[in-house]
């Protein structure tokens, strides 16, 4: 059962939608644009001057010989310097993407952020439905950036850079990782992407906000050769928040994408003669199976679910208010 | 339907803008096409052309001759053709400004005009006082940081460090002032499109419109400006990698290559030409799509601090006098 969790039109919004930006009669649309533009400029300049104090700090003590290449210096520094900035990364993502918008969250929509981002319980089975569709899309994601990638032939020692980053090298540090890089994100950008930006434009463009949002979050992520397989990896995700009315699917199914990437790369850094940390291309036939097992299981997650239910009389008003 | 015209709070002046910008896109948009996109075009391959002459004159086999003036004529000619477009394209841009500026104004106001309207505003009379108030405060700023340069280039050459430092602080009290003067005239083009001033009278007029709230104005500009700025760089990185994609694969040999120790300085002119007019159209597309918001949050500001100033009515939020009035004198 899917509407059993309170959600935005449980109750008539004057007692849930109490934030100034509601009481105000403001567009929701416009709140979720300033959200996104204000914290993303937020989030990345922390990051970045976060990340280049981090680098320069421990330049000294990883990098002896000067002489040495630009390539294996930038290498050698990323790889003494891979544990505080995986501690930035998520720090950065807890501290300026999770907290500055769940506090204009709770400042301009609701006092209650959790039922507003749609953080409920769901049935188990839908759950992994999501996850299971994610990971029989990731194939296909893989094979459209690597055969960008491959176009444009980037230097092997560009590529090392992510594989320096996010390969563990005993368990200890993929328990670590795994915080990292598949519990933060999943947390984080969920809340972020889905439960606030998506949630906002939702009441204003309904399903179109899908679309929209994933596309938004391909474009957050700054790889402009994974640009086709993130947004679509954001539709996904997008999709099961509208369609099961929960943040849960799409948290699972992003964190179990991630994971998979990491332990792929600590486990078998090569997979049938292929090299996961660089752009070595994939066979077809892998996507030729795993695409259509994608598109079933999707097509599943659509019929156990419920149909979409319109937005409440309440919450249409809300969100079509003229401005006083 | 127009928006009441009452003081804003910074959450209305970003709810306000919003709102303009899904009431106006599609106008703004064609605007924006028609005055930038044949002139975005001619810069772009202007400035292809002058990165070919660069390499060209680059490649000659000249040793240590000195170049043939065919082709220095050439550059220059293609440097000359560069500057022309680029000021045309600046032209259009001031005017698209002031097309989409009305177009706000009136919107905001509750008068609905046509693009064809908005475009006459854009490149009649008001582009030609635009362009004089433009002229008039370019040459105030150049006239504050003319001196501050000078002594700093003449303490650099004299080897004077007094000279220079001296210079640095004038400079960093000149920026203050051009700073100050820049919120303070923030507002003339808006009085020039929407209230019909001449050009003195526009500075006079958004003189007294940031009077007392300077600092409002400017955290407000800030604000905004960033906001749009990495809503546009979001868009232009993937649209950046499709339009230089010859100037990446280009580049990412070269890295490869010097990583393995084979350079050849001819791959560098291979990657300076590979740019060619990319640079020029991902230029037109920062300015179209600044165009089109830039001049909204104008439009919110101005009325907003024209609320201020009491010329509406407070009680019922509409305007006491016309909310565009007469042309000042």
């Amino acid at each position: 059962m899917n509407g059993s969790g309170p959600d935005i039109g449980s109750g008539a919004h004057g007692t849930f939608l109490n934030g100034t930006w509601e009481r105000a009669g403001r567009s929701p649309g416009a709140a979720a644009i300033v959200i996104l533009l204000a914290v993303g400029i937020l989030y990345f300049n922390a990051q970045s001057i976060l990340g280049a104090v981090a680098v320069l700090a421990f330049k000294p003590a990883g990098v002896g010989d000067l002489t040495a290449p630009f390539s294996e210096q930038m290498v050698d520094v990323l790889r003494k310097s891979a544990d505080p900035l995986r501690a930035i990364v998520a720090f950065t993502q807890y501290m300026f993407l999770l907290v500055p918008a769940w506090l204009l969250v709770r400042r301009w929509h609701s006092r209650n952020v959790s039922t507003y981002v749609r953080l409920r319980r769901l049935p188990f089975l839908e759950t992994v439905l999501a996850v299971l569709t994610t990971l029989a899309f990731i194939p296909a994601g893989t094979f459209i950036a690597n055969e960008l990638t491959r176009q444009i032939n980037p230097p092997e020692w560009l590529e090392q850079i992510n594989a320096v980053l996010f390969t563990a090298r005993s368990d200890p540090e993929f328990l670590w990782l795994v915080f990292v890089v598949a519990f933060t994100p999943a947390v984080c950008e969920e809340i972020f992407f889905r439960g606030i930006v998506q949630r906002s434009l939702e009441r204003v463009m309904g399903w179109k906000s899908v679309i929209l949002v994933g596309f938004i979050f391909g474009l957050f992520h700054m790889q402009p050769l994974g640009l086709v397989s993130l947004s679509i990896l954001g539709m996904l995700f997008g999709y099961f928040f509208f369609r099961s009315r929960s943040l849960l699917p799409s948290m699972a199914a992003h964190a179990a994408n991630n994971l998979l990437a990491i332990a792929l790369m600590y486990q078998m850094p090569t997979l049938e003669g292929i090299d996961l940390s660089s752009s070595d291309q994939i066979p077809l036939s892998w996507v030729l199976i795993s695409a259509p097992i994608g598109i079933a299981l999707l097509l599943t997650y659509h019929k156990v679910t419920e149909p979409i239910q319109q937005l409440p009389d309440d919450l249409k008003a809300v969100a079509s208010a003229p401005t006083p | 339907m127009a928006f009441p015209l009452v003081p804003m709070k910074l959450s209305d002046l970003f709810d306000r803008t919003f709102r303009l910008l899904g009431r106006t896109v599609g106008r703004s948009a064609i605007i924006a096409l028609i005055l930038l996109a044949p002139t975005a075009l001619l810069f772009s391959f202007s400035l292809g052309s002058f990165f070919d002459s660069l390499v060209g004159l680059a490649q000659g086999p000249y040793d240590l001759e000195p170049p043939d003036m065919n082709q220095l004529g050439g550059m220059f000619g293609a440097l000359a053709l560069m500057g022309f477009t680029g000021v045309l394209f600046g032209i259009a841009q001031l005017g698209a400004y002031l097309g989409i500026t009305y177009l706000g104004c009136a919107e905001f106001s509750g008068q609905s005009v046509t693009w064809e309207e908005a475009l006459r505003k854009g490149v009649g009379l008001p582009l030609l006082r635009a362009i004089g108030v433009s002229l008039l405060m370019g040459l105030a700023f150049v006239a504050l940081l003319i001196l501050p340069y000078l002594l700093i280039i003449g303490g650099a050459v004299a080897k004077s460090s007094a000279l220079g430092g001296i210079g640095i602080l004038l400079m960093v009290g000149a920026l203050g002032v051009v700073l100050f003067l820049a919120m303070r005239w923030n507002f003339t083009y808006q009085t020039i499109v929407f209230e019909e001033s001449p050009v003195m009278n526009s500075f006079r007029r958004s003189w007294d419109l940031v009077e007392g709230n300077w600092w409002r104005v400017f955290g407000i500009m800030i604000l905004f400006g960033l906001m749009v700025d990495f809503a546009i760089s979001l868009l232009l990185t993937p649209l950046t990698f499709i339009v230089l994609w010859d100037f990446f694969s280009e580049y990412f040999k070269l890295l490869g290559d010097i990583s393995s120790g084979e350079s050849d300085p001819g791959a560098f002119l291979q990657v300076f030409k590979s740019m060619g007019p990319g640079l020029g159209f991902l230029i037109a597309a920062d300015a179209i799509l600044t165009t089109l918001i830039a001049p909204l949050y104008s439009v919110a500001l101005y009325f907003d601090l024209r609320a201020r100033r009491g010329e509406f009515n407070q009680a019922t939020g509409h305007a006491e006098t016309p909310a565009a009035p007469a042309p000042l004198a």
